[in-house]
């Protein structure tokens, strides 16, 4: 953070900009086809050296021009050039608009530095048609057009791409084609990122700002030169770069969730929370004492939801003869969120004669989140000259929340209940306070050798993710309602309090050359070579205590039990245990991780056949280490291994504008940190543990895609994939036999998973029309061992393991059938009107998977819409409305087709949004 | 199109190319490399040669009539076996507990008592006996008193917990005072609960015998007396049904249990639950929050109860001897009194009446005096006589 601060305040006082007068020559420069403004075409007036560049609105503007005839030429790559000729005269304005056609043929192979603005969707369409391997890409362009404000917003309007909740159920991990979290990754300009969850290591996505965004690229097959740790596909999040001109962009926004208007929002004070615990605050072998624990953080109160903002502002400019470059960008947003949840323990009626499932205990919960989130990009680049150029980016995001949920669990089943509305009833109260970050700097730079043939880039990053937790507490009541419906009093159960802190840091290194020639007359070559290596480190630091009722009173006799709850300030407890876990706690661990990569790739066209491809090798060494739970247990473990990744892409262009595309890869997917670790933690009916023996999952991937690109930014394709995955790694019961008393949930190989499905985009415009959508269908399949107790069983052909487990099949966890995205576009050039109607729909969802067969609960099938307008308010201003979740649309997770296992609700929410465009 | 397919020098090497290539990765493998687990290094154990113990690894016997102290964990492990002579007496401090993966005998008499104890002697003052993964567990005429104490997660310990499947034999034993459960049993082990006596165990949660998940044998002639939860649960599991929770529970005598966990929780004299199945017959129940509760959940198609005597001094309590929503009905052979002066037992002696929870050290006599209507009405199946102390000289000997 200090090293960004530094940086920007450098840079800022280094900038100084002059004015002009005279004749004026401008315009704006579209698209003929789409009608798009182009950014950053080069236009230049009589001489080639006397030229600017486009800037973020198609606008072009010549300043001091004197009297006369003046040619004005544009050249923009991928469009055909263009020159008009004009006569100015004296102190007047000129407008000339430009529309460009675009170039049918490709851009050369051979042009190592072409320019194009990567922000516009028209680019994303034609690096998609020219990448070697199957892609998507979202624009900057299409981004701020969109409803979302966030990365994971943006893409799950991709194809082929769906949304996992994180613990507090917003979604915030993408799952690419029915492939969950843990088999993609997501990248930031090109380099993995490492996750600030403590135990994943998949990246929320959610707290990524979108508007620091210039494009998101999917990658759906991997060429050598990419990680090899995406079975589903990787995500690559490009941040702003500097564009050829100066430009200052401000946008500020203002919204609210509807959640609030119906009731009021919870919280509690923060001002008292103990950023350490009393073991790390306190010298060693100290012992907790009552006093030691804040009260006020319990104290929860209500108030009015203030509204949602967010601000945002990026500066970019050129200077030293356009030499040098820098891009500051910063987004904060400032939100109330609320929800309403309600979540059901299930377990079988009877194990002896169904699977039938039933509820066993419902919890109602209700929760408030103040969120803030902070984004920051610094970006600097340095073109030392035509060849070499350097770059530093620094990257910054902070989220911050506190968040309250009021939880009230009935139990349905158990002593206490004689019939409907009666029984025991528990209270937990959570407060939580989080502060996450990820951070990330790198200097890379490239250079061209041998007649530009040779092109050499490098990166050094510095990342750094994490998580702080401090003091989450969660105070218990209960009470019983009588089958006389009166109700007992509240009694004080216990308080938890969880000091939580993780921290993951990585260097990378990472180094490319490639050559690019001619071989042959139809025919080019490029070649490419390189490594990669990271090293990584990562601990998670947590500490409890249980407060619970004291056994003795004030003067020293024994209590008589469980006393009344009045409020949080006049409760009494002794801490029982005043040592804290913090020393042994099984969810402390370290882990190192380094991973070193070797590639060569080759992407050779001859005539309409491309074919790239090349193998990589990626060598694996980790290092677990955990505290010691007992003499005897495992605490430590070394792991390594070494894949070969072999790829091989083909892409033959049947016409100009469409191509048909083969693909093999082999990628791998290694297990989440935590589920190494040789943890246990014993449960009431089971061991929770971890699996130091778990084996990486490796797939072979098969894909086959057909696409039309008919200009501007439509397109359409379809395409079938097909992926065989060895050892992918899932949850599940192991039981050491019938008899053995000791079960055991734990991540396990199991076997080999089948995922094979079909894709269709298309984006077409009719006029100022467009439509354009998505569709997904995914079968995966997967057979693992589930409780079922063959005597109670009919069903002849199931596989059975002992008399009380059978194999099942399924999908893979996280897996939708059917997914489609609808949007309708409307756009009116001419008034700078912008408007874009979208529908989700996400079918039925593998979301969670049972220890019992014929039990797995699947989320059912959703449709979203959401509404967001754009209308340009002259030259500088940009009036923008976004409106998510119209429908008002619940998550409803089932089990056994009926049975209601958690409904999540969260409501529309409305935001309106100011942008400045110097 | 066409152009495409007709061959060229340089599309034959590329075909060339394409087939070596194809055959490069049908051979290229991932090599699952190797995984090292460092066991912890595994000393002989240390015999007991000393009576200061600081904790580790622990085999051998502890000496009759000699005095120890404990102030580590110690760890018997599974090869070894831990023995315990007659009146051996071992302090057990810094909330130190014996994690037994092989085998425990505390071998008490009736003339000399083993006895695991602390010096503060407080509730929760030491960890207990972890036995879950133990060989054999046997504990005779041994008092642990002021066991509990937290594990490394935060949560409390029973005083005895056995979660394998193996043979459990607890005997003429007397828990005072656990923080939690007095006896927990989370696995199918085989026990022989006998002729205990299980005071003020939990002080604000916790049973005097708890069974989980599967265990079979015989829980008999206890005497359970003011815990905070219940004093005897049978309990197979709601998540995990199978194996099946299956006991006889005969001849105990449970008194004042059930309050210290508040009105909303309270205990039961005998709870049977959540798809176990037990025999319940001649116990003696009296002033618990709740007597005998068979809930609707239990194996109700197998569940056998009867000839179990119900007493209360507290008017409001005698309401609940089959609580509302129970299963359990009264049973034609069983002695319900109507009023404290009417089926009287006839302790010896019982001034804890009515129930004071806030109460630790059990200062009643609950042998019965000649006349006691309990007597002769119990099931002959099990004993002619109602509760843990019986005339035949089989019950309690305490």
């Amino acid at each position: 953070m200090e090293k960004t601060i530094i940086l920007i305040s450098f840079l800022v006082c280094g900038y100084f900009s002059t004015a002009a007068q005279g004749s004026v020559i401008k315009g704006s420069i579209y698209d003929k086809t789409s009608k798009d403004p182009v950014v950053g075409a080069y236009i230049y007036l009589d001489t080639v050296t006397n030229g600017e560049i486009s800037d973020q609105k198609g606008v072009y503007e010549f300043k001091n021009v004197s009297q006369g005839v003046h040619t004005i030429y544009v050249k923009y790559i991928g469009y055909l050039s263009q020159q008009k000729m004009t006569h100015v005269r004296g102190n007047s304005i000129v407008k000339i608009n430009f529309y460009l056609d675009e170039k049918t043929e490709e851009i050369s192979a051979v042009n190592v530095f072409g320019k194009l603005d990567a922000a516009s969707e028209v680019s994303s369409r034609i690096a998609e048609k020219n990448a070697g391997n199957i892609t998507n890409i979202i624009s900057a362009t299409a981004i701020e057009r969109s409803p979302d404000i966030n990365a994971a917003n943006v893409l799950k309007r991709l194809s082929g791409i769906t949304l996992e909740g994180n613990s507090s159920s917003d979604e915030a991990y993408a799952i690419i084609r029915g492939m969950g979290p843990r088999y993609n990754n997501v990248l930031i300009n090109g380099i993995q990122i490492p996750s600030p969850d403590e135990k994943l290591r998949s990246v929320p996505l959610n707290i990524i700002p979108s508007n620091l965004l210039q494009k998101i690229t999917v990658s759906k097959t991997l060429m050598p030169s990419m990680e090899g740790d995406a079975i589903g596909g990787t995500i690559d999040l490009s941040m702003r770069n500097a564009p050829d001109s100066f430009s200052v962009t401000a946008n500020a926004s203002i919204g609210y969730s509807q959640v609030f208007f119906h009731r009021r929002f919870i919280y509690f004070p923060t001002k008292d929370i103990q950023k350490e615990s009393p073991l790390q605050r306190n010298p060693p072998g100290y012992a907790a004492q009552p006093g030691d624990f804040s009260r006020s953080n319990l104290d929860f109160q209500t108030k009015q939801a203030l509204p949602n903002g967010t601000l945002g502002l990026t500066f970019s400019d050129r200077f030293f003869n356009k030499k040098a470059g820098i891009v500051i960008a910063d987004n904060m947003q400032n939100l109330y969120l609320g929800d309403k949840s309600q979540f059901a323990a299930v377990s079988l009626e009877n194990e002896f004669i169904s699977d039938q499932l039933r509820p066993i205990e419902i919890s109602n919960n209700v929760s408030s989140t103040h969120e803030l989130n902070n984004g920051l990009i610094a970006h600097l680049d340095y073109e030392l000259n035509d060849k070499n150029q350097f770059n530093i980016n620094n990257f910054f995001l902070y989220t911050y929340i506190a968040q309250a949920r009021l939880s009230t669990d009935t139990t349905l089943v158990g002593t206490g209940r004689t019939g409907p509305g009666t029984g025991q009833v528990f209270l937990n109260d959570r407060s939580l306070t989080q502060k996450q970050y990820i951070e990330n700097v790198e200097i890379s730079g490239r250079h061209l050798l041998l007649n530009d043939h040779l092109s050499l880039d490098w990166s050094g990053v510095w990342s750094e993710a994490g998580k702080h937790s401090p003091d989450r507490a969660t105070l218990t009541n209960d009470f019983l309602i009588n089958p006389d419906y009166s109700k007992t009093p509240v009694y004080f159960n216990s308080i938890e309090r969880i000091w939580q802190k993780n921290n993951d840091h990585d260097y990378t290194g990472r180094i490319n050359l490639s050559y690019r020639g001619k071989a042959g007359i139809n025919s080019t070559l490029e070649l490419k070579a390189g490594g990669l290596f990271r090293s990584k480190s990562r601990y998670n630091l947590q500490d409890l205590y249980t407060l619970r009722p004291p056994t003795t009173n004030s003067n020293g006799s024994n209590t008589s039990g469980k006393p009344v709850f009045t409020d949080i300030y006049h409760t009494q407890w002794s801490v029982f245990n005043s040592a804290g876990s913090g020393i042994y706690d099984p969810n402390n661990y370290r882990a190192t991780e380094q991973v070193s990569a070797t590639y060569i790739q080759g992407r050779w066209e001859i005539s309409n056949m491309e074919i790239s491809g090349g193998v990589r090798a990626e060598k694996t060494f980790q290092h677990f280490k955990t505290s010691k739970q007992s003499v005897t247990a495992l605490s430590e473990e070394y792991i390594n291994y070494l894949d070969v990744l072999p790829s091989i892409h083909f892409k033959y262009k049947l016409t100009r504008k469409t191509n048909l595309r083969l693909s093999y890869f082999k990628s791998i997917s290694r297990p989440n940190y935590y589920e190494l670790v040789p943890y246990t933690i014993r449960g009431l009916d089971y061991i929770e543990s971890g699996n130091p023996n778990l084996k990486h999952a490796v797939a072979n991937n098969f894909d086959f895609r057909y696409e039309i690109y008919p200009g501007g930014e439509q397109q359409f394709f379809a395409g079938v994939f097909y992926k065989i995955i060895q050892n992918p790694i899932e949850l599940g019961l192991v039981n050491e036999g019938l008899n053995s008393g000791q079960v055991y949930y734990t991540p396990e190989n199991y076997g080999t998973a089948h995922n094979y499905g079909l894709e269709l985009a298309f984006m077409k415009y009719f006029g100022n029309i467009g439509f354009e959508g998505n569709y997904t269908y995914t079968h995966s399949a997967i057979t693992t061992p589930k409780i079922l107790y063959y005597g109670a069983n009919h069903d002849h052909y199931l596989k059975q393991i002992d008399s009380l487990h059978v194999s099942e099949t399924r999908p893979l966890q996280g897996q939708s059938d059917n997914v489609v995205n609808l949007s309708l576009l409307y756009k009116n050039t001419a008034a700078h009107f912008y408007a874009q109607l979208s529908y989700q729909y996400i079918g039925e969802t593998l979301s969670q998977v049972s220890i019992y067969y014929n039990s797995d609960y699947y989320q059912q099938p959703v449709s979203y819409l959401s509404l967001s307008l754009q209308k340009e308010l002259g030259a500088h201003f940009t009036i923008q409305g976004k409106f998510n979740n119209l429908l008002n649309s619940s998550t409803i997770v089932k089990a056994q087709g009926a049975l209601i296992v958690s409904r999540y609700t969260y409501g529309p929410s409305y935001q309106l949004n100011l942008k400045y465009i110097f | 199109m066409k152009s495409f397919f007709m061959p060229t020098p340089k599309k034959i090497m590329l075909c060339v190319l394409a087939v070596c290539y194809g055959a490069f990765l049908l051979t290229s493998c991932s090599k699952q490399g190797s995984v090292h687990l460092i066991t912890p290094p595994q000393l002989p154990a240390n015999s007991i040669t000393s009576t200061q113990i600081k904790g580790g690894t622990l085999k051998g016997v502890m000496l009759s009539d000699s005095t120890y102290s404990v102030s580590g964990d110690v760890t018997v492990l599974p090869n070894d076996s831990l023995l315990i002579q007659p009146g051996a007496t071992i302090y057990v401090v810094n909330n130190s507990a014996f994690y037994v993966q092989g085998t425990i005998v505390s071998n008490g008499t009736k003339d000399k008592p083993v006895l695991f104890t602390s010096t503060a002697k407080k509730p929760g003052d030491w960890g207990g006996f972890q036995c879950d993964s133990a060989k054999a567990v046997t504990f005779k005429w041994t008092k642990i008193d002021w066991a509990g104490g937290p594990d490394s997660t935060g949560s409390p310990r029973q005083t005895i917990t056995v979660s394998s499947p193996v043979n459990v034999d607890i005997e003429d034993c007397w828990l005072l005072d656990g923080q939690d459960n007095g006896i927990g049993i989370m696995g199918p082990a085989k026990i022989n609960i006998l002729r205990n006596t299980i005071d003020g165990e939990g002080t604000t949660d916790g049973e005097g015998i708890d069974l989980h998940n599967g265990p079979t044998g015989a829980i008999a002639y206890n005497v359970i007396w003011g815990g905070a939860g219940s004093a005897i649960k049978v309990f197979t599991s709601t998540t995990l049904q199978i194996p099946q929770t299956n006991v006889d529970v005969y001849n105990n005598t449970v008194v004042d249990n059930g309050f210290r966990r508040g009105a909303a929780e309270p205990g039961r004299g005998i709870l049977v639950d959540a798809f176990a199945t037990a025999r319940v017959y001649n116990n003696l129940i009296v002033n618990n929050y709740d007597g005998l509760d068979i809930t609707p959940t239990a194996d109700t198609a197998t569940v056998k109860y009867g000839n179990n005597y119900f007493y209360a001094t507290v008017d409001s309590l005698r309401h609940n001897y089959y609580p509302a929503g129970s299963f359990g009905k009264p049973q034609p052979s069983d002695i319900i009194s109507s009023a404290s002066t009417v089926d009287d037992p006839m302790f010896v002696n019982y001034p804890t009446n009515p129930p004071n929870p806030s109460l630790r050290v059990n200062p009643d006599d609950l042998h019965l005096k000649p006349g006691s209507p309990a007597f002769g009405k119990g099931n002959s199946h099990y004993n002619n006589d109602i509760g843990a102390y019986t005339s035949d000289g089989k019950g309690n000997q305490h």
